[in-house]
């Protein structure tokens, strides 16, 4: 609307030129970062060391890429990775529904108490000996359920599931009931089709979630083999963090060459595995915006 | 389509399903099969397969980059190793960890006491843990191990030549916990051992025909002439000394007679002294404060977190002195210029009637901890284990491997080929599958070596070695690590120590850091000086005084 004096009114040249200026800025600030780390993966190793090059590559430098290319270990990770996201995914997305549904019925007797006794989880973890031991008693330790099973169950998604589900009209429930629907039945040909973007919203975070995810993989999964991508990651990056003044003298000189060999790589590396993330985001964000106003609204 | 659709997802599914069944299997499959090669059921069960006991070990992988233990099948020297072992019937079972990883898997799996290794690496541990762990019951006295079981060889030989590394590990209780590694340095059969000092850019003093400064104030003068000549050449005055000198042990302390830590130890005189209370340490901040001033000190390594700033710095040929090793080999080869070189100096002069310190690293060295915990119920076992680890047969195929592979005999004394030395070739033994034992499986034992410059000096540049012959028997000298000089902290010791040593050394770390920067005065120093007394630091000198008198008294 125009506003009588006012040259910043909604849609004027110069609002526009400002919101322009603005959003560019923000992107570039978003932007950046990662750009700044992909002119690193192509630089020398030493112009990757000094981080003095900024907006263009010193030199082109495949090295780092071709050593990625070539890093078997890189590669199982990565297909450990694919596996884990793909498995939670579908898993998170059946028990948040599975346990959704019935929290919408108003005829579940006790409804109240199971919100209440699931929420109580959602505030109070266990703590990571006790974790461990229930791990270790299952013989999870060292074994990729370890991995997918805690992170196939999520009270936060199942709450937000049940608050979409609730904002599905109830008549329609009942209009299926009185044409003979089970609830197996009003479930999936009636919740499911309307629930897409809750259901999108669930598995984008699920997959960003367990594409990220590597602390239990360091807790619960030793074997190189398991390993997912990010354990992979941080151990490229983490070995080079070393105070090499508190180090023995023979032992300081092992750690320089681990350094000169893997400053480069880590850039690549970084560009490398995030990548599926960069790509897939896009596909999910038109779902991921709306499924999430419509849950934070209406909850 | 729905069909379709539905039809695709439950295959997936199923797909999904079976690779993760697979896949866990095979993690399965793979400890079970470790287990069946390494002899069967383990000691910690009483298992004893056909009279072989197993011992089953926890331990991190190795730290070098190319050699790695989880291909040690692959390389001859292990066999050597296996062998050893079963001639005293016993067999590995071993849990390999990556580095990165360890820290976190030891301290859940002791915490937990689930699934306890035999025997494991402990290093990543603090003692207040290990000694907590110690007193829960968790570890086992190495000690009893040593004296009652196997056949004595070993605590004989650990009494005679690392005497030392016992009482840098003895608790309160007299009993030993864990087992470190232990290193004596020797240069001409007289104990000696290398320093850490301030180096300087050898090739920009010839550049800019200067002389090595002999005291600090040519000290000062010369790395102006760095900066205002361009040493480096780069049109940029941007020539600076790199390093952190928000702790002591920086060489530059050193010039003014100060000790390397908040509690350091003066070895002539076997006294343990803070910094803040010598001689010297106000001219010590008034100098760094005028290098400041001078934008000489790079004031944006103060208390750096870690070494990545200094590596960039030194990555743009922008460092013209650092404080390292005297006969380091490492830092040249990552100076993007042309044949840079160091000249390690000093100790220098700075203050009249203060004689300069050098930081040497001790000559006995005892770091890295190994224990026995109490699943391993089979102890006569482990006595026959470290039987093994200290017998003449394992240290020669550990710190030489095999004859005509890694080393030859030279006037009948075993010497490594030049090829095992060259650190350079690590990656290329690796792939030839050639290894001494040390390189890999230097994670899996404590051992101990009996090291003899002479090997370090042949190796480096000329001036390098000509430096360290030069300060050998320099005095007076400080450890720039003080634990291989100090008993175990007793219990109480060990509390206090925890309760007043995170503030003392950020009050320390703060302060030195704004007197440098100039933003505290050192008019000042008595309210200063109150504070320290105050946070503790008095009674934390006389905790190490104590920890030095018991170590020397055992």
């Amino acid at each position: 609307m125009k506003r009588k004096g006012n040259i910043y009114y909604d849609g004027s040249r110069i609002g526009n030129c400002l919101i322009c200026i603005t959003a560019t800025i923000l992107a570039f600030i978003c932007v950046y970062p990662m750009y700044y780390v992909l002119v690193l993966s192509l630089s020398s190793p030493k112009a990757a060391i000094a981080m003095n090059t900024y907006l263009i590559p010193d030199g082109l430098h495949f090295d780092s890429y071709r050593v990625i290319m070539k890093d078997m270990t890189m590669w199982r990770a990565y297909g450990n990775t694919l596996l884990y996201v793909s498995i939670t995914t579908v898993l998170m997305l059946v028990t948040c529904v599975l346990a959704a549904y019935p929290l919408t019925s108003s005829r579940l007797a006790g409804k109240k108490w199971l919100t209440v006794y699931l929420l109580i989880p959602m505030y109070f973890g266990g703590g990571l000996i006790p974790t461990y031991l229930v791990m270790s008693k299952l013989h999870l330790y060292n074994n990729i359920w370890a991995i997918i099973l805690p992170g196939c169950f999520s009270i936060w998604n199942i709450i937000l599931t049940r608050t979409y589900f609730i904002s599905i009209p109830e008549s329609l429930r009942e209009a299926a009931k009185i044409d003979g629907a089970s609830h197996f039945q009003i479930m999936t040909r009636i919740y499911l089709p309307v629930a897409k973007p809750i259901i999108a919203v669930i598995a984008i975070y699920t997959i960003v979630g367990t594409w990220n995810s590597w602390f239990n993989a360091m807790v619960y999964l030793p074997n190189p083999d398991l390993q997912p991508l990010q354990l992979y990651l941080r151990r490229v990056l983490v070995q080079q963090t070393v105070d090499l003044t508190k180090l023995p003298m023979e032992e300081v000189e092992a750690a320089v060459i681990r350094n000169m060999s893997n400053v480069q790589l880590k850039y690549a590396m970084i560009i490398f595995t995030t990548l599926p993330v960069i790509f897939a985001y896009p596909f999910f964000q038109k779902h991921f915006v709306k499924g999430v106003m419509l849950g934070s609204l209406k909850g | 389509m729905k069909e379709i659709v539905k039809r695709t997802l439950a295959v997936l599914l199923a797909s999904a399903a079976v690779v993760s069944l697979a896949g866990c299997g095979e993690g399965n499959t793979q400890t079970s099969q470790s287990s069946i090669s390494s002899g069967g059921s383990s000691a910690a069960n009483g298992g004893d397969t056909q009279g072989v006991s197993t011992i089953r070990i926890l331990s991190s992988e190795t730290d070098n980059p190319y050699i790695k233990l989880e291909d040690r099948e692959e390389y001859e020297i292990w066999g050597y190793l296996e062998k050893l072992f079963a001639d005293k019937d016993l067999a590995l079972d071993i849990e390999i960890i990556p580095v990165d990883q360890y820290q976190v898997v030891l301290q859940t799996r002791l915490a937990s006491a689930n699934d306890l290794p035999d025997y494991v690496n402990l290093t990543p541990m603090d003692d207040t843990t290990a000694l907590n762990l110690a007193t829960n019951g968790t570890l086992l006295p190495a000690n009893d191990i040593f004296e009652n079981y196997g056949d004595g060889s070993a605590w004989e030989f650990l009494k005679e030549n690392a005497d030392f590394a016992i009482r840098a590990s003895t608790a309160e209780d007299g009993n030993m916990y864990w087992i470190p590694n232990a290193k004596s340095t020797y240069y001409q059969d007289e104990v000696h051992s290398t320093c850490q000092i301030i180096a300087i850019r050898k090739d920009w003093l010839e550049k800019l025909n200067l002389d090595a400064p002999e005291n600090a104030e040519d000290f000062v003068a010369v790395m102006k002439a760095f900066r205002d000549q361009d040493a480096n050449g780069n049109g940029v005055a941007d020539e600076i000394l790199g390093f952190d000198p928000s702790v002591f042990l920086n060489g530059i302390a050193q010039w003014f007679g100060l000790g390397t830590d908040l509690a350091s130890i003066d070895i002539q005189n076997q006294k343990v002294v803070s910094p803040w209370y010598q001689d010297g340490v106000k001219e010590y901040f008034s100098y760094l404060n005028r290098l400041v001033q001078e934008n000489i000190l790079d004031t944006t390594l103060i208390g750096a977190a870690s070494s990545d700033p200094l590596n960039q710095k030194m990555a743009e040929n922008k460092v013209g002195a650092t404080f390292t090793y005297a006969m380091q080999k490492w830092l040249e080869p990552s100076i993007k210029a042309e044949d840079p070189q160091f000249l390690p100096i000093g100790p220098l002069p700075a203050v009249e009637g203060i004689t300069p310190v050098n930081a040497i690293e001790p000559p006995f060295l005892a770091w890295k901890k190994w224990a026995f915990t109490k699943a391993c119920t089979d102890l006569d076992a482990a006595g026959r284990f470290l039987d093994v680890i200290y017998s003449d047969e394992y240290r020669l195929i550990s710190d030489f491997g095999i004859e005509g592979q890694t080393y030859d005999i030279v006037d009948g004394e075993p010497k490594l080929r030049d090829d095992v030395i060259n650190n350079s070739l690590w990656e290329k033994m690796a792939e030839d599958r050639i290894s001494t034992g040390g390189y890999l499986w230097g994670s899996l034992f404590p051992g101990y070596s009996r090291v003899d410059m002479s090997n370090e000096i042949n190796d480096v540049e000329p001036w390098k070695s000509e430096y360290q012959l030069e300060v050998l028997d320099y005095q007076p000298t400080h450890p720039d690590n003080p634990n291989p000089y100090l008993a175990l902290p007793t219990e109480e010791q060990l509390e206090r120590k925890a309760d007043i040593i995170t503030d003392l050394e950020t009050y320390s770390k703060e302060l030195a850091a704004n007197l440098i920067l100039g933003n505290e005065s050192l008019d000042d120093w008595d309210t200063y000086m109150e504070e320290f007394k105050e946070l503790g630091l008095d009674e934390y000198l006389e905790i190490v005084q104590d920890q030095l008198d018991r170590f020397n008294a055992q």
